[in-house]
């Protein structure tokens, strides 16, 4: 105990960090850590064009087709669960809320550092909503919700922090917290304890800001590709191109929440308490049966739209071939697997359903941003992502995975304390 | 063949109400395919009294 008062803060958090154990796990994470630090480093010394193969004609690339709309996509569950359970009231969704509203805040997080990379000069990452306002530009509504929405969710997801904070105690031998450390936490428990106490009770009015700012931005993604009819194929380009992504991202976010939560069920159970224990079932058949529903109003929009546009003969082409995989594998046959899923009350139909969503709603994205884009190019002058840009892409994947584990182990995540049980 | 802008709306607005008459009605079927065995059992919506 004496050696480790002399200890200073600073190395007391690297022995915390060198004494992991050497699992094959936290070693590949390590090598993927080294990977992506090498990767920034090119990136911020060399230029873009070091790492990517981004070009005049494919300016947006794998960072932005896969880090950003799916990462948006996927971090949906945050404000559709919150709002099932806070806004429509199905309290029996409480449990899934917590981890929804950390994937969702990891999500954005990550989707913001990711952005970093595509656009550089970070900077000036808050130049167009302090010096330059392009309140023309969607890309402006985006950047302008995707901050706020950000801010609204670490502020919902900061009770499972401060809770953490305020629950360590002191202990002894190698688990003991630096004393300078554990001295400005007590410091600190009274006033976490207020400001808890502030976030709980605006619960209601994040989660009515969630709503409505994911509905402006999760749309405004799809707006994006309404400027270029000649350069997205007709099958993908739709005039109704928001209100699918905004429509394909409720049934992503609900699945992600089921897809998450069978992983975390898998490798976390001995963190769940008897409530998250004795909800997840229930949680995956009710948020499976509301995706069912939504996913077969997504097919008929759909296929609405091909009647809108005439572009039936589209599909009798490549093109039209893998648009009708995405249609078919990806949209239908999950709602279907969903529907029996509610039906027979069976959950293996519903995780599966949801790891069909999950792969589809990336699918879609893909093909929106890349594979349907500029398809009237020549091979040579289409888009593949370099080495370094997927390796990039994976470190961020890694960086997402490696916090949201750290998360569920310390903080009352999958599980709630007993001193704040019945402030929840 | 669409000579004018006129044809090919008419053409396709015509083609999409016929669809999304059709979508309704599928709708419906989806909707008692999703829902038909809640009703016969006359289950509780209460997730802690099922048997998984």
């Amino acid at each position: 105990m004496a050696a480790e008062q002399k200890e200073s803060v600073f190395k007391y958090f690297v022995r915390q960090i060198t004494s992991l154990p050497r699992t094959p796990g936290n070693i590949a994470t390590l090598v993927i850590f080294a990977f992506g630090a090498l990767i920034t480093i090119m990136r911020f010394t060399l230029g873009i064009d070091s790492v990517s193969n981004l070009d005049d004609n494919n300016p947006w690339g794998i960072w932005i087709g896969f880090d950003l709309m799916c990462g948006v996509a996927l971090a949906a569950g945050g404000y559709t669960c919150s709002s099932a359970c806070y806004l429509l009231g199905f309290k029996r969704y409480h449990s899934a809320v917590r981890p929804a509203i950390t994937t969702a805040f990891l999500g954005y997080l990550f989707v913001v550092i990711a952005l970093l990379y595509d656009v550089g000069q970070p900077w000036r990452l808050p130049y167009p909503l302090t010096v330059s306002f392009g309140t023309t530009s969607i890309l402006f509504e985006v950047g302008l919700c995707v901050g706020i929405y950000l801010s609204v969710l670490f502020i919902e997801w900061s009770p499972v922090a401060m809770e953490w904070l305020m629950s360590i105690r002191q202990s002894e031998g190698e688990n003991a917290v630096h004393p300078k450390v554990y001295k400005a936490l007590v410091w600190l428990r009274p006033y976490l304890r207020r400001i808890r106490k502030i976030v709980l009770w605006m619960t209601i009015p994040l989660t009515v800001m969630g709503v409505i700012l994911s509905t402006m931005h999760q749309s405004s993604l799809g707006s994006l590709f309404l400027i270029a009819p000649s350069k997205l194929h007709p099958l993908w380009y739709s005039a109704f191109l928001p209100v699918f992504f905004f429509v394909s991202s409720m049934a992503a976010g609900l699945s992600m929440v089921i897809f998450e939560g069978t992983l975390a069920h898998k490798a976390l159970h001995h963190k769940m308490d008897e409530t998250h224990l004795a909800e997840s079932e229930g949680v995956v058949l009710g948020l499976g049966r509301a995706c069912s529903v939504i996913l077969a109003g997504y097919f008929m929009m759909k296929i609405m739209d091909i009647g809108m546009d005439h572009d039936w003969h589209w599909l009798f082409t490549g093109y039209g071939a893998w648009f009708c995989l995405e249609l078919f594998g990806f949209v239908a046959l999950p709602c279907m697997l969903y529907a029996m899923g509610a039906r027979e009350r069976n959950t293996c139909y519903m995780r599966w359903a949801a790891a069909l969503t999950v792969g589809g709603i990336i699918m879609n994205r893909f093909n929106v941003s890349m594979v349907a884009f500029n398809w009237q190019l020549p091979a040579a002058d289409r888009y593949f992502p370099s080495f370094l840009e997927v390796m990039l892409s994976v470190f961020i994947v890694t960086c997402i995975v490696t916090a949201y584990r750290f998360i569920a182990a310390k903080m009352p995540m999958l599980y709630e304390l007993k001193e704040f049980k019945s402030h929840h | 063949m669409f000579y004018t802008l006129y044809d090919f709306m008419v053409y396709t607005k015509s083609l999409t109400y016929i669809l999304m008459g059709v979508t309704l009605v599928l709708f419906v079927c989806f909707y008692r395919f999703l829902t038909a065995r809640d009703e016969r059992s006359g289950r509780p919506d209460n997730w802690k009294e099922l048997k998984f």
